[in-house]
């Protein structure tokens, strides 16, 4: 109401008004630059599309609170869940981009892209930095039949996902295409409902990331025939990869790292790209990382955009063979 | 099982503190009109993110306890029940205050709340690991005959119309197809417009129909000359009382457990059925409406026995039976557990075991705080409605609202309040919407896995020994609930054809 006042009182006046208006732009842009140079100055906002508690939830928070300490300001988690992700990340798309909204990017930024007509496309964020990457294993019950890879030829297996069309559907695809075999899938609620339906029985085999079913690897009740990783993963190294073994898939992992929406100041930009890169060296994370049983991977922003480019066509092409996407 | 180490679980400052606020917590919303243990328990949960899961967990449960008992104050003193389980208490309980004997009432409502809530945990201890065990083995065919015999329930023994009761079930599950399709996370029903995709949150449609609605009804309500009892007298229950209480309370607590175990079946649906039991078996039926103490009794033992029954398939198959667990289990996701048959295994005795115990001694705590704290309690819902209506209303926008801070939320609490209100005012049951909402998601994606793991073969859901069983009671429910209607009818109609 005040200012409206003023402004009445300015047209009798005359040109009151646009002298107020004048230094009140004046202001506002100087108080921009200065943003961009004393960037930041309040909290941060980290959008997860995820459910709180979940392993991607937990993650992004442990993360996030040591890049509070490279940052200076406080950085306050914000789950937006819903249609495996889309909904965070559309709205991340349209949030300012002032520096004060972050997000944490997973792979099915990249599935969703493919798949779902009203999801966003990763040039409506800035690619900031990745802090995790997880390979992925191929588990089966110790009491199945199949003992190795090698074994799966000429197999017909019902497989559990956690989505149509996710990464833990996109690889054992590329595998069955490969081994030239017909296999089936049935999308559970997260990997938790997957796990017990593996090892009750309902399904023959499950896509995960080590640490979702690492007790009972060690309990002896699942075994791995195979990783989509590169090399072998240091925690396995009984476990062969499927490409040394001569199948050809493309290695696909999970990955978790940051974005903003597009558009940052470019010092804005740097002073959030150098907080990631020295969060992701930081020991004390680390060692917080590996207590949770999570694999901290960096990757620069560049190298993370770059990569993510070259498996997108990976991805529409199996999602296409598939059957899930259009050409 | 290791009981030192339960015990030890159970017994440090923190848990006991937990607990009692938990119990605390419970008395004081259960007397608010309006404020359900559902809606207390749903503002709380993005709360308790911080908190040790176990230490959640008991003062959620002692809110669900604490709750149940003190709706009856409510209904004994001044014809209002604090929410809707305690509507039967209304009968027996208020014309015993009218003679002064208020007091009376209260003692033994907490008396047969404590022995409920004592039992339904002892069985919930007793039969839930046994039911995990074998639930490991249950693929999505059981689940899904698990969630239509929830459905069955509501409709079997919703204590009202049953053409309603199915009226506002289907609504429910048809609530839950809008929004994002659980298997392929696409778009659907929803018009183009990207907050639908959401759907129908169930958190905000809950307190939508449960606190809005509440808050629209006392609204429209003109201030009604209840005479106040204000003298409540002495509130121990005595010897006598309880002897020839104890059956009602053992039969009420019985019926109330199973009630609670089988899924769709509510606080309200437990407490009428133990009302119609007691008075069926009494030695002098005639007493019932006129101040009978087995009339206040048995629905009380019987809303507090559901407690611990229902706590039975969320923590053994992760399927919530009613409203209040359905919130429960949001919570025990958001610390990243998730309940269902693996739980017993791998947190056993970090967490299950000793909530049973913490159980335990959230109903002794229950009883010694209801008892104590009767007289004040009972002028809490006299708070002038001025004061009441406008902080459930912001309460409930804050819990709808908090969740995940979309404003989107804050409509569907609004909406589901008009439709909560229209449904009280034309005698729907909401608690069997509330169901429908639940369900939905769980019966549709266990059906559809339930089909794909079988090359589409519907005959499965019949050859599975486990499923067949399962949909054999639920049948066997509903012919029940249409044998007695039937039975009831003809009785009416062979004494209306006495001559007089």
């Amino acid at each position: 109401m005040h200012g409206f006042t003023d402004l009445s009182a300015a047209r009798r006046t005359g040109h009151r008004a646009v002298v107020l208006l004048a230094a009140g732009s004046l202001l506002t842009l100087a108080a921009c630059s200065e943003d961009a140079e004393d960037y930041p100055t309040g909290s941060l906002e980290m959008m997860i599309p995820w459910t709180a508690g979940g392993g991607s939830d937990l993650s992004s928070r442990l993360f996030a609170s040591h890049l509070e300490d490279h940052l200076g300001v406080s950085i306050t988690p914000a789950n937006e869940p819903g249609a495996n992700g889309s909904l965070g990340w559309g709205s991340l798309a349209q949030d300012s981009n002032d520096g004060y909204n972050i997000g944490l990017l997973t792979y099915d930024v990249l599935s969703n892209e493919v798949l779902d007509p009203q999801a966003p496309a990763i040039e409506d964020f800035d690619i900031l930095g990745q802090y995790e990457e997880q390979a992925l294993f191929f588990y089966v019950r110790s009491d199945s039949e199949y003992e190795s890879a090698e074994d799966l030829e000429g197999s017909s297996l019902m497989i559990g996902t956690s989505g149509m069309g996710g990464i833990d559907h996109q690889a054992p695809a590329e595998l069955e295409g490969e081994l030239g075999v017909e296999w089936q899938y049935t999308p559970f609620d997260g990997h938790a409902d997957g796990l017990t339906n593996l090892l009750g029985g309902n399904i023959d085999a499950f896509v995960f990331t080590p640490n979702i079913a690492a007790e009972y690897v060690e309990s002896g009740d699942l075994r791995i025939l195979g990783t989509f990783a590169e090399e072998r993963v240091e925690e396995y190294p009984d476990v062969p990869t499927f490409a040394e073994l001569g199948y050809e898939v493309a290695p696909i992992a999970s990955f978790r790292g940051i974005a903003a929406p597009a558009g940052l100041d470019e010092d804005v930009r740097a002073t959030l790209v150098e907080a990631i890169a020295a969060t992701a060296e930081d020991e004390e994370y680390l060692e917080a990382a590996e207590q949770a049983g999570n694999t901290p991977f960096y990757r620069s922003g560049e190298d993370f955009e770059a990569y993510m480019n070259d498996l997108r066509p990976v991805i529409e092409g199996l999602l296409t063979d598939m059957g899930l996407a259009e050409n | 099982m290791d009981l030192l180490a339960i015990l030890s679980a159970v017994f440090t400052p923190a848990s006991l503190m937990w607990i009692l606020i938990g119990a605390l917590a419970g008395i004081v919303v259960g007397v608010i009109p309006g404020l359900t243990a559902t809606v207390a328990i749903a503002l709380l949960v993005p709360m308790t993110l911080d908190l040790d899961p176990l230490h959640s967990m008991l003062m959620l449960t002692g809110i669900f306890a604490g709750s149940m008992y003190s709706n009856s104050i409510t209904s004994i003193t001044l014809r209002t029940p604090g929410n809707p389980s305690g509507a039967v208490t209304i009968i027996d309980g208020y014309p015993l205050a009218l003679k002064g004997q208020a007091g009376r009432a209260i003692g033994l409502a907490a008396y047969a709340s404590a022995v409920g809530g004592v039992f339904s945990v002892l069985v919930l201890w007793l039969f839930s690991p046994m039911l995990a065990s074998v639930a490991l083995r249950f693929s999505p065919v059981e689940y899904f005959a698990v969630g239509i015999l929830g459905l069955t329930t509501a409709v079997a023994i919703s204590g009202g119309s049953r053409a309603r009761a199915l009226t506002a079930v289907t609504f429910g599950l048809v609530v839950g197809v809008i929004g994002t399709d659980p298997l392929t996370n696409l778009p659907r029903f929803t018009f183009g417009q990207s907050e639908l995709r959401l759907g129908v949150p169930f958190l905000a449609a809950i307190i939508g129909v449960f606190a809005m609605a509440e808050v629209l009804r006392l609204a429209g309500v003109p201030g009604r000359k209840t005479r106040v009892v204000s003298s409540i007298g002495r509130v121990m229950p005595t010897r006598p009382d309880m002897r020839r209480t104890l059956r009602p309370v053992l039969r009420g607590s019985v019926l109330g457990t199973i009630v609670g175990i089988l899924p769709g079946g509510g606080g309200s649906m437990a407490s009428y059925l133990a009302y119609g039991d007691a008075k069926r078996k009494s030695k002098h039926p005639e007493e019932f409406g006129k101040g009978s103490i087995e009339g206040v009794a048995a629905p009380d033992a019987a809303n507090s026995g559901m407690t611990g029954g229902a706590m039975v398939p969320l923590l053994t198959l992760g399927i919530p039976g009613d409203a209040t667990t359905a919130v429960m289990l949001g919570a025990l996701i958001i610390q990243g557990i998730n309940p269902g048959p693996r739980l017993f295994e791998s947190s056993g005795s970090d967490l299950v075991y000793p909530l049973f115990a913490g159980m335990l001694l959230a109903n002794v705590a229950m009883v010694i705080m209801g008892l104590a704290l009767a007289k004040p309690l009972a002028s809490v819902a006299l708070l002038p409605r001025t004061v009441l209506l406008p902080a459930i209303a912001t309460l409930s926008f804050t819990g709808a609202f908090i969740a995940t801070g979309q404003t989107y939320l804050l409509w569907i609490t609004l909406i589901f309040g008009v439709i909560g209100y229209l449904m009280v005012r034309y005698d729907y049951p909401v608690a069997a919407l509330a169901l429908g909402l639940i369900l939905g998601p769980i019966l549709e994606s266990n059906l559809r896995r339930g089909l794909m793991l079988n090359n589409d073969d519907p005959t499965v859901f019949l050859t599975r020994p486990i499923s067949a069983g399962i949909l054999g009671l639920a049948v066997l429910l509903l012919a029940l609930s249409l044998f007695s209607t039937w039975r009831a009818k003809r009785r009416a109609a062979q004494q209306s054809s006495i001559p007089a």
